[in-house]
């Protein structure tokens, strides 16, 4: 079998008037497993194979992609000539030492040993544990796991070559009675073997659960609340709102943002300390090195209300004077890198979640999320919550948003709780065309002030 | 493979695009991507194998999808094999596809040009602009062979102005199978009309109003999603629609009528055969609110004995599955002026977050107001902040809304008028 290796020209071409060029070359094999009820949807194997070049002259990028391994030197020439078109400054980027690093992932379970009967097998057996339960009407249950090679080479003289497993799965139950459709899932998606179907099996019974939840819960009353958001809810807040506003890209070209993103700035409350990390083991947004062959590494973007730390790939880290932090990440070789986050979450506190619930008079503890966006006005989608009512969670609400203005929600931020998870979605996140991109995200429980609640 | 036991499905994509890039008023980058890719079907006895794969390699396709066939969907229907009777699509230009990165590039420049005599401070320009072309071919051992190719040319313009609590992000398109260079200039017009709107920053309370939602804002979570999740013959079939048991039934008021338009002219969504090689037509879903049909796809319409409707929407990636290709929404009579100046208190929007991140099968939407404008007597007075809007798209279209004569199809996904809803919940931050 062709090794992805081999593709590679023994001799690279020679590109005049460029003064930097890089090469990525990936393949992906994926199994999909996935059932509606007991009918399964798609039942699927896949190869992935390409590659693009990305060259830079006198400030100017051009950017070639291919799927035909023979078309490689020709994209390094197209490249070359687009960069040439754009280039007029003079050249702009951070030079990096070379690197030479080959990794292969070891799952506890390779998902490849595990043959595909027995992958639809398990899959179906998920689903009729759900149907188990009186409260379903439906369900659905998903199964995929990624067998990836990846190499980087550069001009620099790195050459970087990855070979990993993720694997990631799902269940979810739906009631469609009286009350309306109601949903509860339960998602994972880590960089990890086939043992990762456990997980979720162990889950299940949260399902179940939520959907009662959801079943008795009345729609929320919109308003101004003081509310407890769960780890999954921190999370998005902590990847939405804040994380994206952390990435250079957006901040580079804008004196006014420069400004309210500086370094040092107090920018939250004293409580809050918000991390990327793509150095977490087995988190689906950690990497060995990113897409521009600069190594994952931990970011703290605010510690104790400071900011502290912007993301970046080499282009907007040499114009912002600041260092790489390895966020600049491509959904796949037909993209050039932007910058993107890897594993973003708040930092765990000391307080007990019981303790928080106890201070609240009138306020929403939130629950599970359908997602969210972010940006200096945020809104997330709860899935429920539970009214909090002279300090006891009393009953269920869902149909609500929560939306704010992020930098008064930052400084908003009265606790955060000792607990602490990071998850990882079956979606991932979309930015600009590139979507969707598996990262991290979580935290522990964070009660925060005055928090428009959208109900209806 | 003769028999219609055995069947086998070969459908394959292919495209070019040229992004021109601009940052911060700068061009920063061009790139010529391409991309292939080929997805197998499989069917024998009564169940159907998949694969999909970008080198083309088909013994290697058939080997994999043969593989899965055994645990795979049950299939009982036959493959189309005719070649006539499709209908005529014109959205492709060569000249469109074959422009180069100069001729993007002027362009790019003429855009910024536009802008910049409004000498609005701080104000930071990023433009994309893009040509290229795609192409789909499907074929399958019934003897069905078709191919269709579409090019585009599309041009989006973001502009943004910040300052200390206050992000305002202003954004402009235009997306279509030929070069349009004038209307991709008239894109500025659209932003600078929407920047001296918000030169005042108006904090509605929680309360309900009366809300006008542009065709731009239509495709961001409030129609679009609920109605296709709605409609899909997948939900019907698992008994999690709200609209199954109602075919033929009033799902909404008669002045509503939902249509799927996968013909129309210059549009990049239009297409000859859907993702199994069915002829496609421009056919009710929703008319004059009575439910017409699901959007099907062979399988679907077997399992719900319906009639296919030719609604397979897929890459090659994917098996197909039912969706719209272009929503097309009728107009109405009153003009979109006439319908704003009726509107004594209440909000127009045009760009929403938070779309399709709701209980979204249910038909509800929580959405928040990324752009929108406070009307007051018939008068946008200015921007509004810190604003959300939630309903339920089934209560909302059952009455108390009005559709404008005008219809836009701004973002290639929706072709549809201004929809003014009556007494809708807006949560706001004002006092």
């Amino acid at each position: 079998m062709t090794e992805l290796r081999d593709y590679l020209p023994s001799k690279i071409p020679a590109l005049p008037g460029i003064d930097f060029w890089e090469l990525r070359l990936e393949e992906r094999i994926t199994t999909l497993v996935s059932f509606k009820g007991d009918v399964p949807q798609q039942i699927s194997e896949s190869i992935d194979l390409g590659g693009n070049c990305r060259a830079m002259a006198k400030g100017g990028y051009g950017f070639a992609t291919f799927n035909n391994p023979e078309h490689l030197a020709k994209s390094m020439r197209q490249a070359q000539e687009l960069a040439k078109t754009v280039g007029k400054k003079p050249n702009k980027w951070r030079q990096r030492a070379p690197i030479r690093l080959e990794y292969s992932s070891c799952p506890l379970i390779d998902p490849r040993h595990i043959p595909l009967q027995k992958k639809v097998a398990r899959v179906k057996s998920i689903q009729k544990k759900l149907e188990e339960s009186h409260l379903m009407d439906t369900t659905s249950a998903g199964y995929s796991d990624l067998c990836f090679t990846r190499i980087y080479m550069n001009s620099e003289g790195s050459f970087l070559c990855e070979k990993g497993v993720s694997c990631k799965c799902f269940a979810s139950a739906t009631n469609t009675g009286k009350g309306g459709i109601e949903s509860a899932a339960r998602a994972f998606n880590r960089r990890v073997g086939y043992e990762l179907v456990g997980e979720l099996e162990e889950a299940l019974p949260e399902i179940i659960k939520e959907l009662g939840y959801l079943i008795k819960a009345e729609p929320a009353k919109g308003g101004n609340y003081t509310v407890i958001v769960d780890p999954l809810l921190a999370g998005v807040f902590a990847h939405e709102s804040f994380g994206h506003t952390s990435e250079s890209d957006f901040i580079q070209g804008d004196e006014r943002i420069k400004e309210i993103m500086r370094l040092s700035r107090k920018i939250a409350s004293p409580v809050l300390s918000i991390y990327d990390d793509g150095t977490i083991p087995n988190e689906i947004g950690s990497l060995i090195y990113d897409d521009e062959g600069t190594p994952g590494q931990k970011t703290a973007l605010i510690t104790n209300g400071l900011l502290t730390s912007h993301l970046h790939s080499r282009e907007t880290a040499y114009n912002m004077g600041e260092e790489p932090t390895g966020n600049a990440r491509a959904i796949n070789y037909a993209f050039p890198p932007i910058v993107r986050m890897t594993n973003t979450y708040i930092a765990p506190g000391k307080d007990k979640l019981s303790d928080l619930i106890a201070s609240i008079d009138n306020g929403i503890l939130v629950c599970n999320s359908y997602g969210g966006t972010g940006g200096e006005m945020f809104s997330f989608s709860a899935k429920y919550g539970m009214i909090i009512e002279g300090g006891k969670t009393t009953r269920p609400v869902k149909n609500f948003t929560l939306t704010g203005n992020l930098f008064k929600t930052l400084k908003n931020i009265i606790a955060v709780s000792d607990d602490f998870q990071i998850f990882g979605s079956w979606a991932g996140c979309g930015k600009n065309e590139q979507g969707p991109l598996s990262v991290g995200l979580g935290g522990p429980y964070v009660m925060i002030k005055d928090v428009l609640v959208g109900g209806r | 493979m003769s028999a219609k036991n055995q069947m086998e499905e070969l459908y394959h994509q292919e495209g070019y695009s040229l992004p021109v890039i601009f940052k911060s008023g700068k061009l920063h980058s061009i790139q010529a991507r391409r991309h292939q890719g080929w997805g197998l079907r499989l069917f024998e006895n009564g169940r159907e194998g998949f694969s999909s794969s970008t080198t083309g390699d088909l013994d290697s396709l058939r080997s994999l999808a043969k593989a899965n066939l055994p645990y795979g969907p049950r299939s009982n229907y036959t493959l189309p094999q005719g070649n006539e009777g499709y209908p005529t699509v014109k959205n492709y230009y060569p000249s469109c596809a074959r422009t180069g990165g100069k001729e993007l590039i002027e362009l790019g420049k003429q855009i910024l040009a536009r802008i910049k005599p409004a000498r609005i401070k701080d104000l930071v320009v990023d433009v994309d602009l893009r040509v290229g072309y795609g192409l789909q071919h499907i074929s399958n051992s019934l003897g069905l062979e078709k191919t269709h190719r579409t090019s585009f040319f599309e041009v989006s313009v973001e502009a943004s102005k910040s300052k200390e609590g206050d992000l305002l992000n202003l954004w402009g398109v235009h997306f279509s199978a030929k070069m349009e260079p004038e209307k991709a200039l008239s894109v500025t017009e659209h932003i600078l009309t929407r920047l001296k709107w918000s030169q005042r920053i108006v904090k509605p309370s929680t309360k309900r109003m009366p809300v006008i939602f542009s065709p731009w804002a239509l495709p961001f979570g409030v129609i679009l999603q609920p109605l296709s999740a709605g409609l899909s013959g997948e939900n019907w079939i698992q008994g999690i629609s709200p609209l199954k048991d109602k075919l033929g039934q009033q799902v909404t008021h008669p002045s509503f009528s939902l249509y799927d338009n996968p013909v129309l002219p210059d549009a990049v969504s239009s297409t000859p055969f859907d993702g199994e090689g069915l002829p496609t037509s421009r056919r009710p879903f929703i008319d004059k609110g009575r439910l017409v049909s699901p959007l099907l796809t062979l399988e679907t319409a077997k399992k719900l004995r319906l009639k296919p409707t030719a609604s397979a929407q897929r890459s090659y990636k994917s098996r197909p599955g039912g969706g719209f290709s272009l929503m097309e929404i009728e107009a109405g009579t009153k003009p979109f002026k006439k319908m704003l100046s009726e509107v004594s208190e209440g909000i127009y929007v045009e760009i929403l977050s938070g779309g399709g991140q709701s209980n979204v099968i249910a038909g509800e939407f929580s959405l928040g107001v990324i752009l929108g404008f406070y009307i007051k007597n018939g008068n946008i007075v200015g921007r509004v902040k810190d604003c959300m809007l939630a309903g339920n798209i089934y209560d909302c279209l059952q009455g108390g809304f009005e559709l404008s004569a005008e219809r836009e199809n701004p973002l290639g996904s929706l072709l549809g008028p201004y929809i003014r809803m009556d007494n809708l919940t807006v949560s706001g931050k004002g006092k």
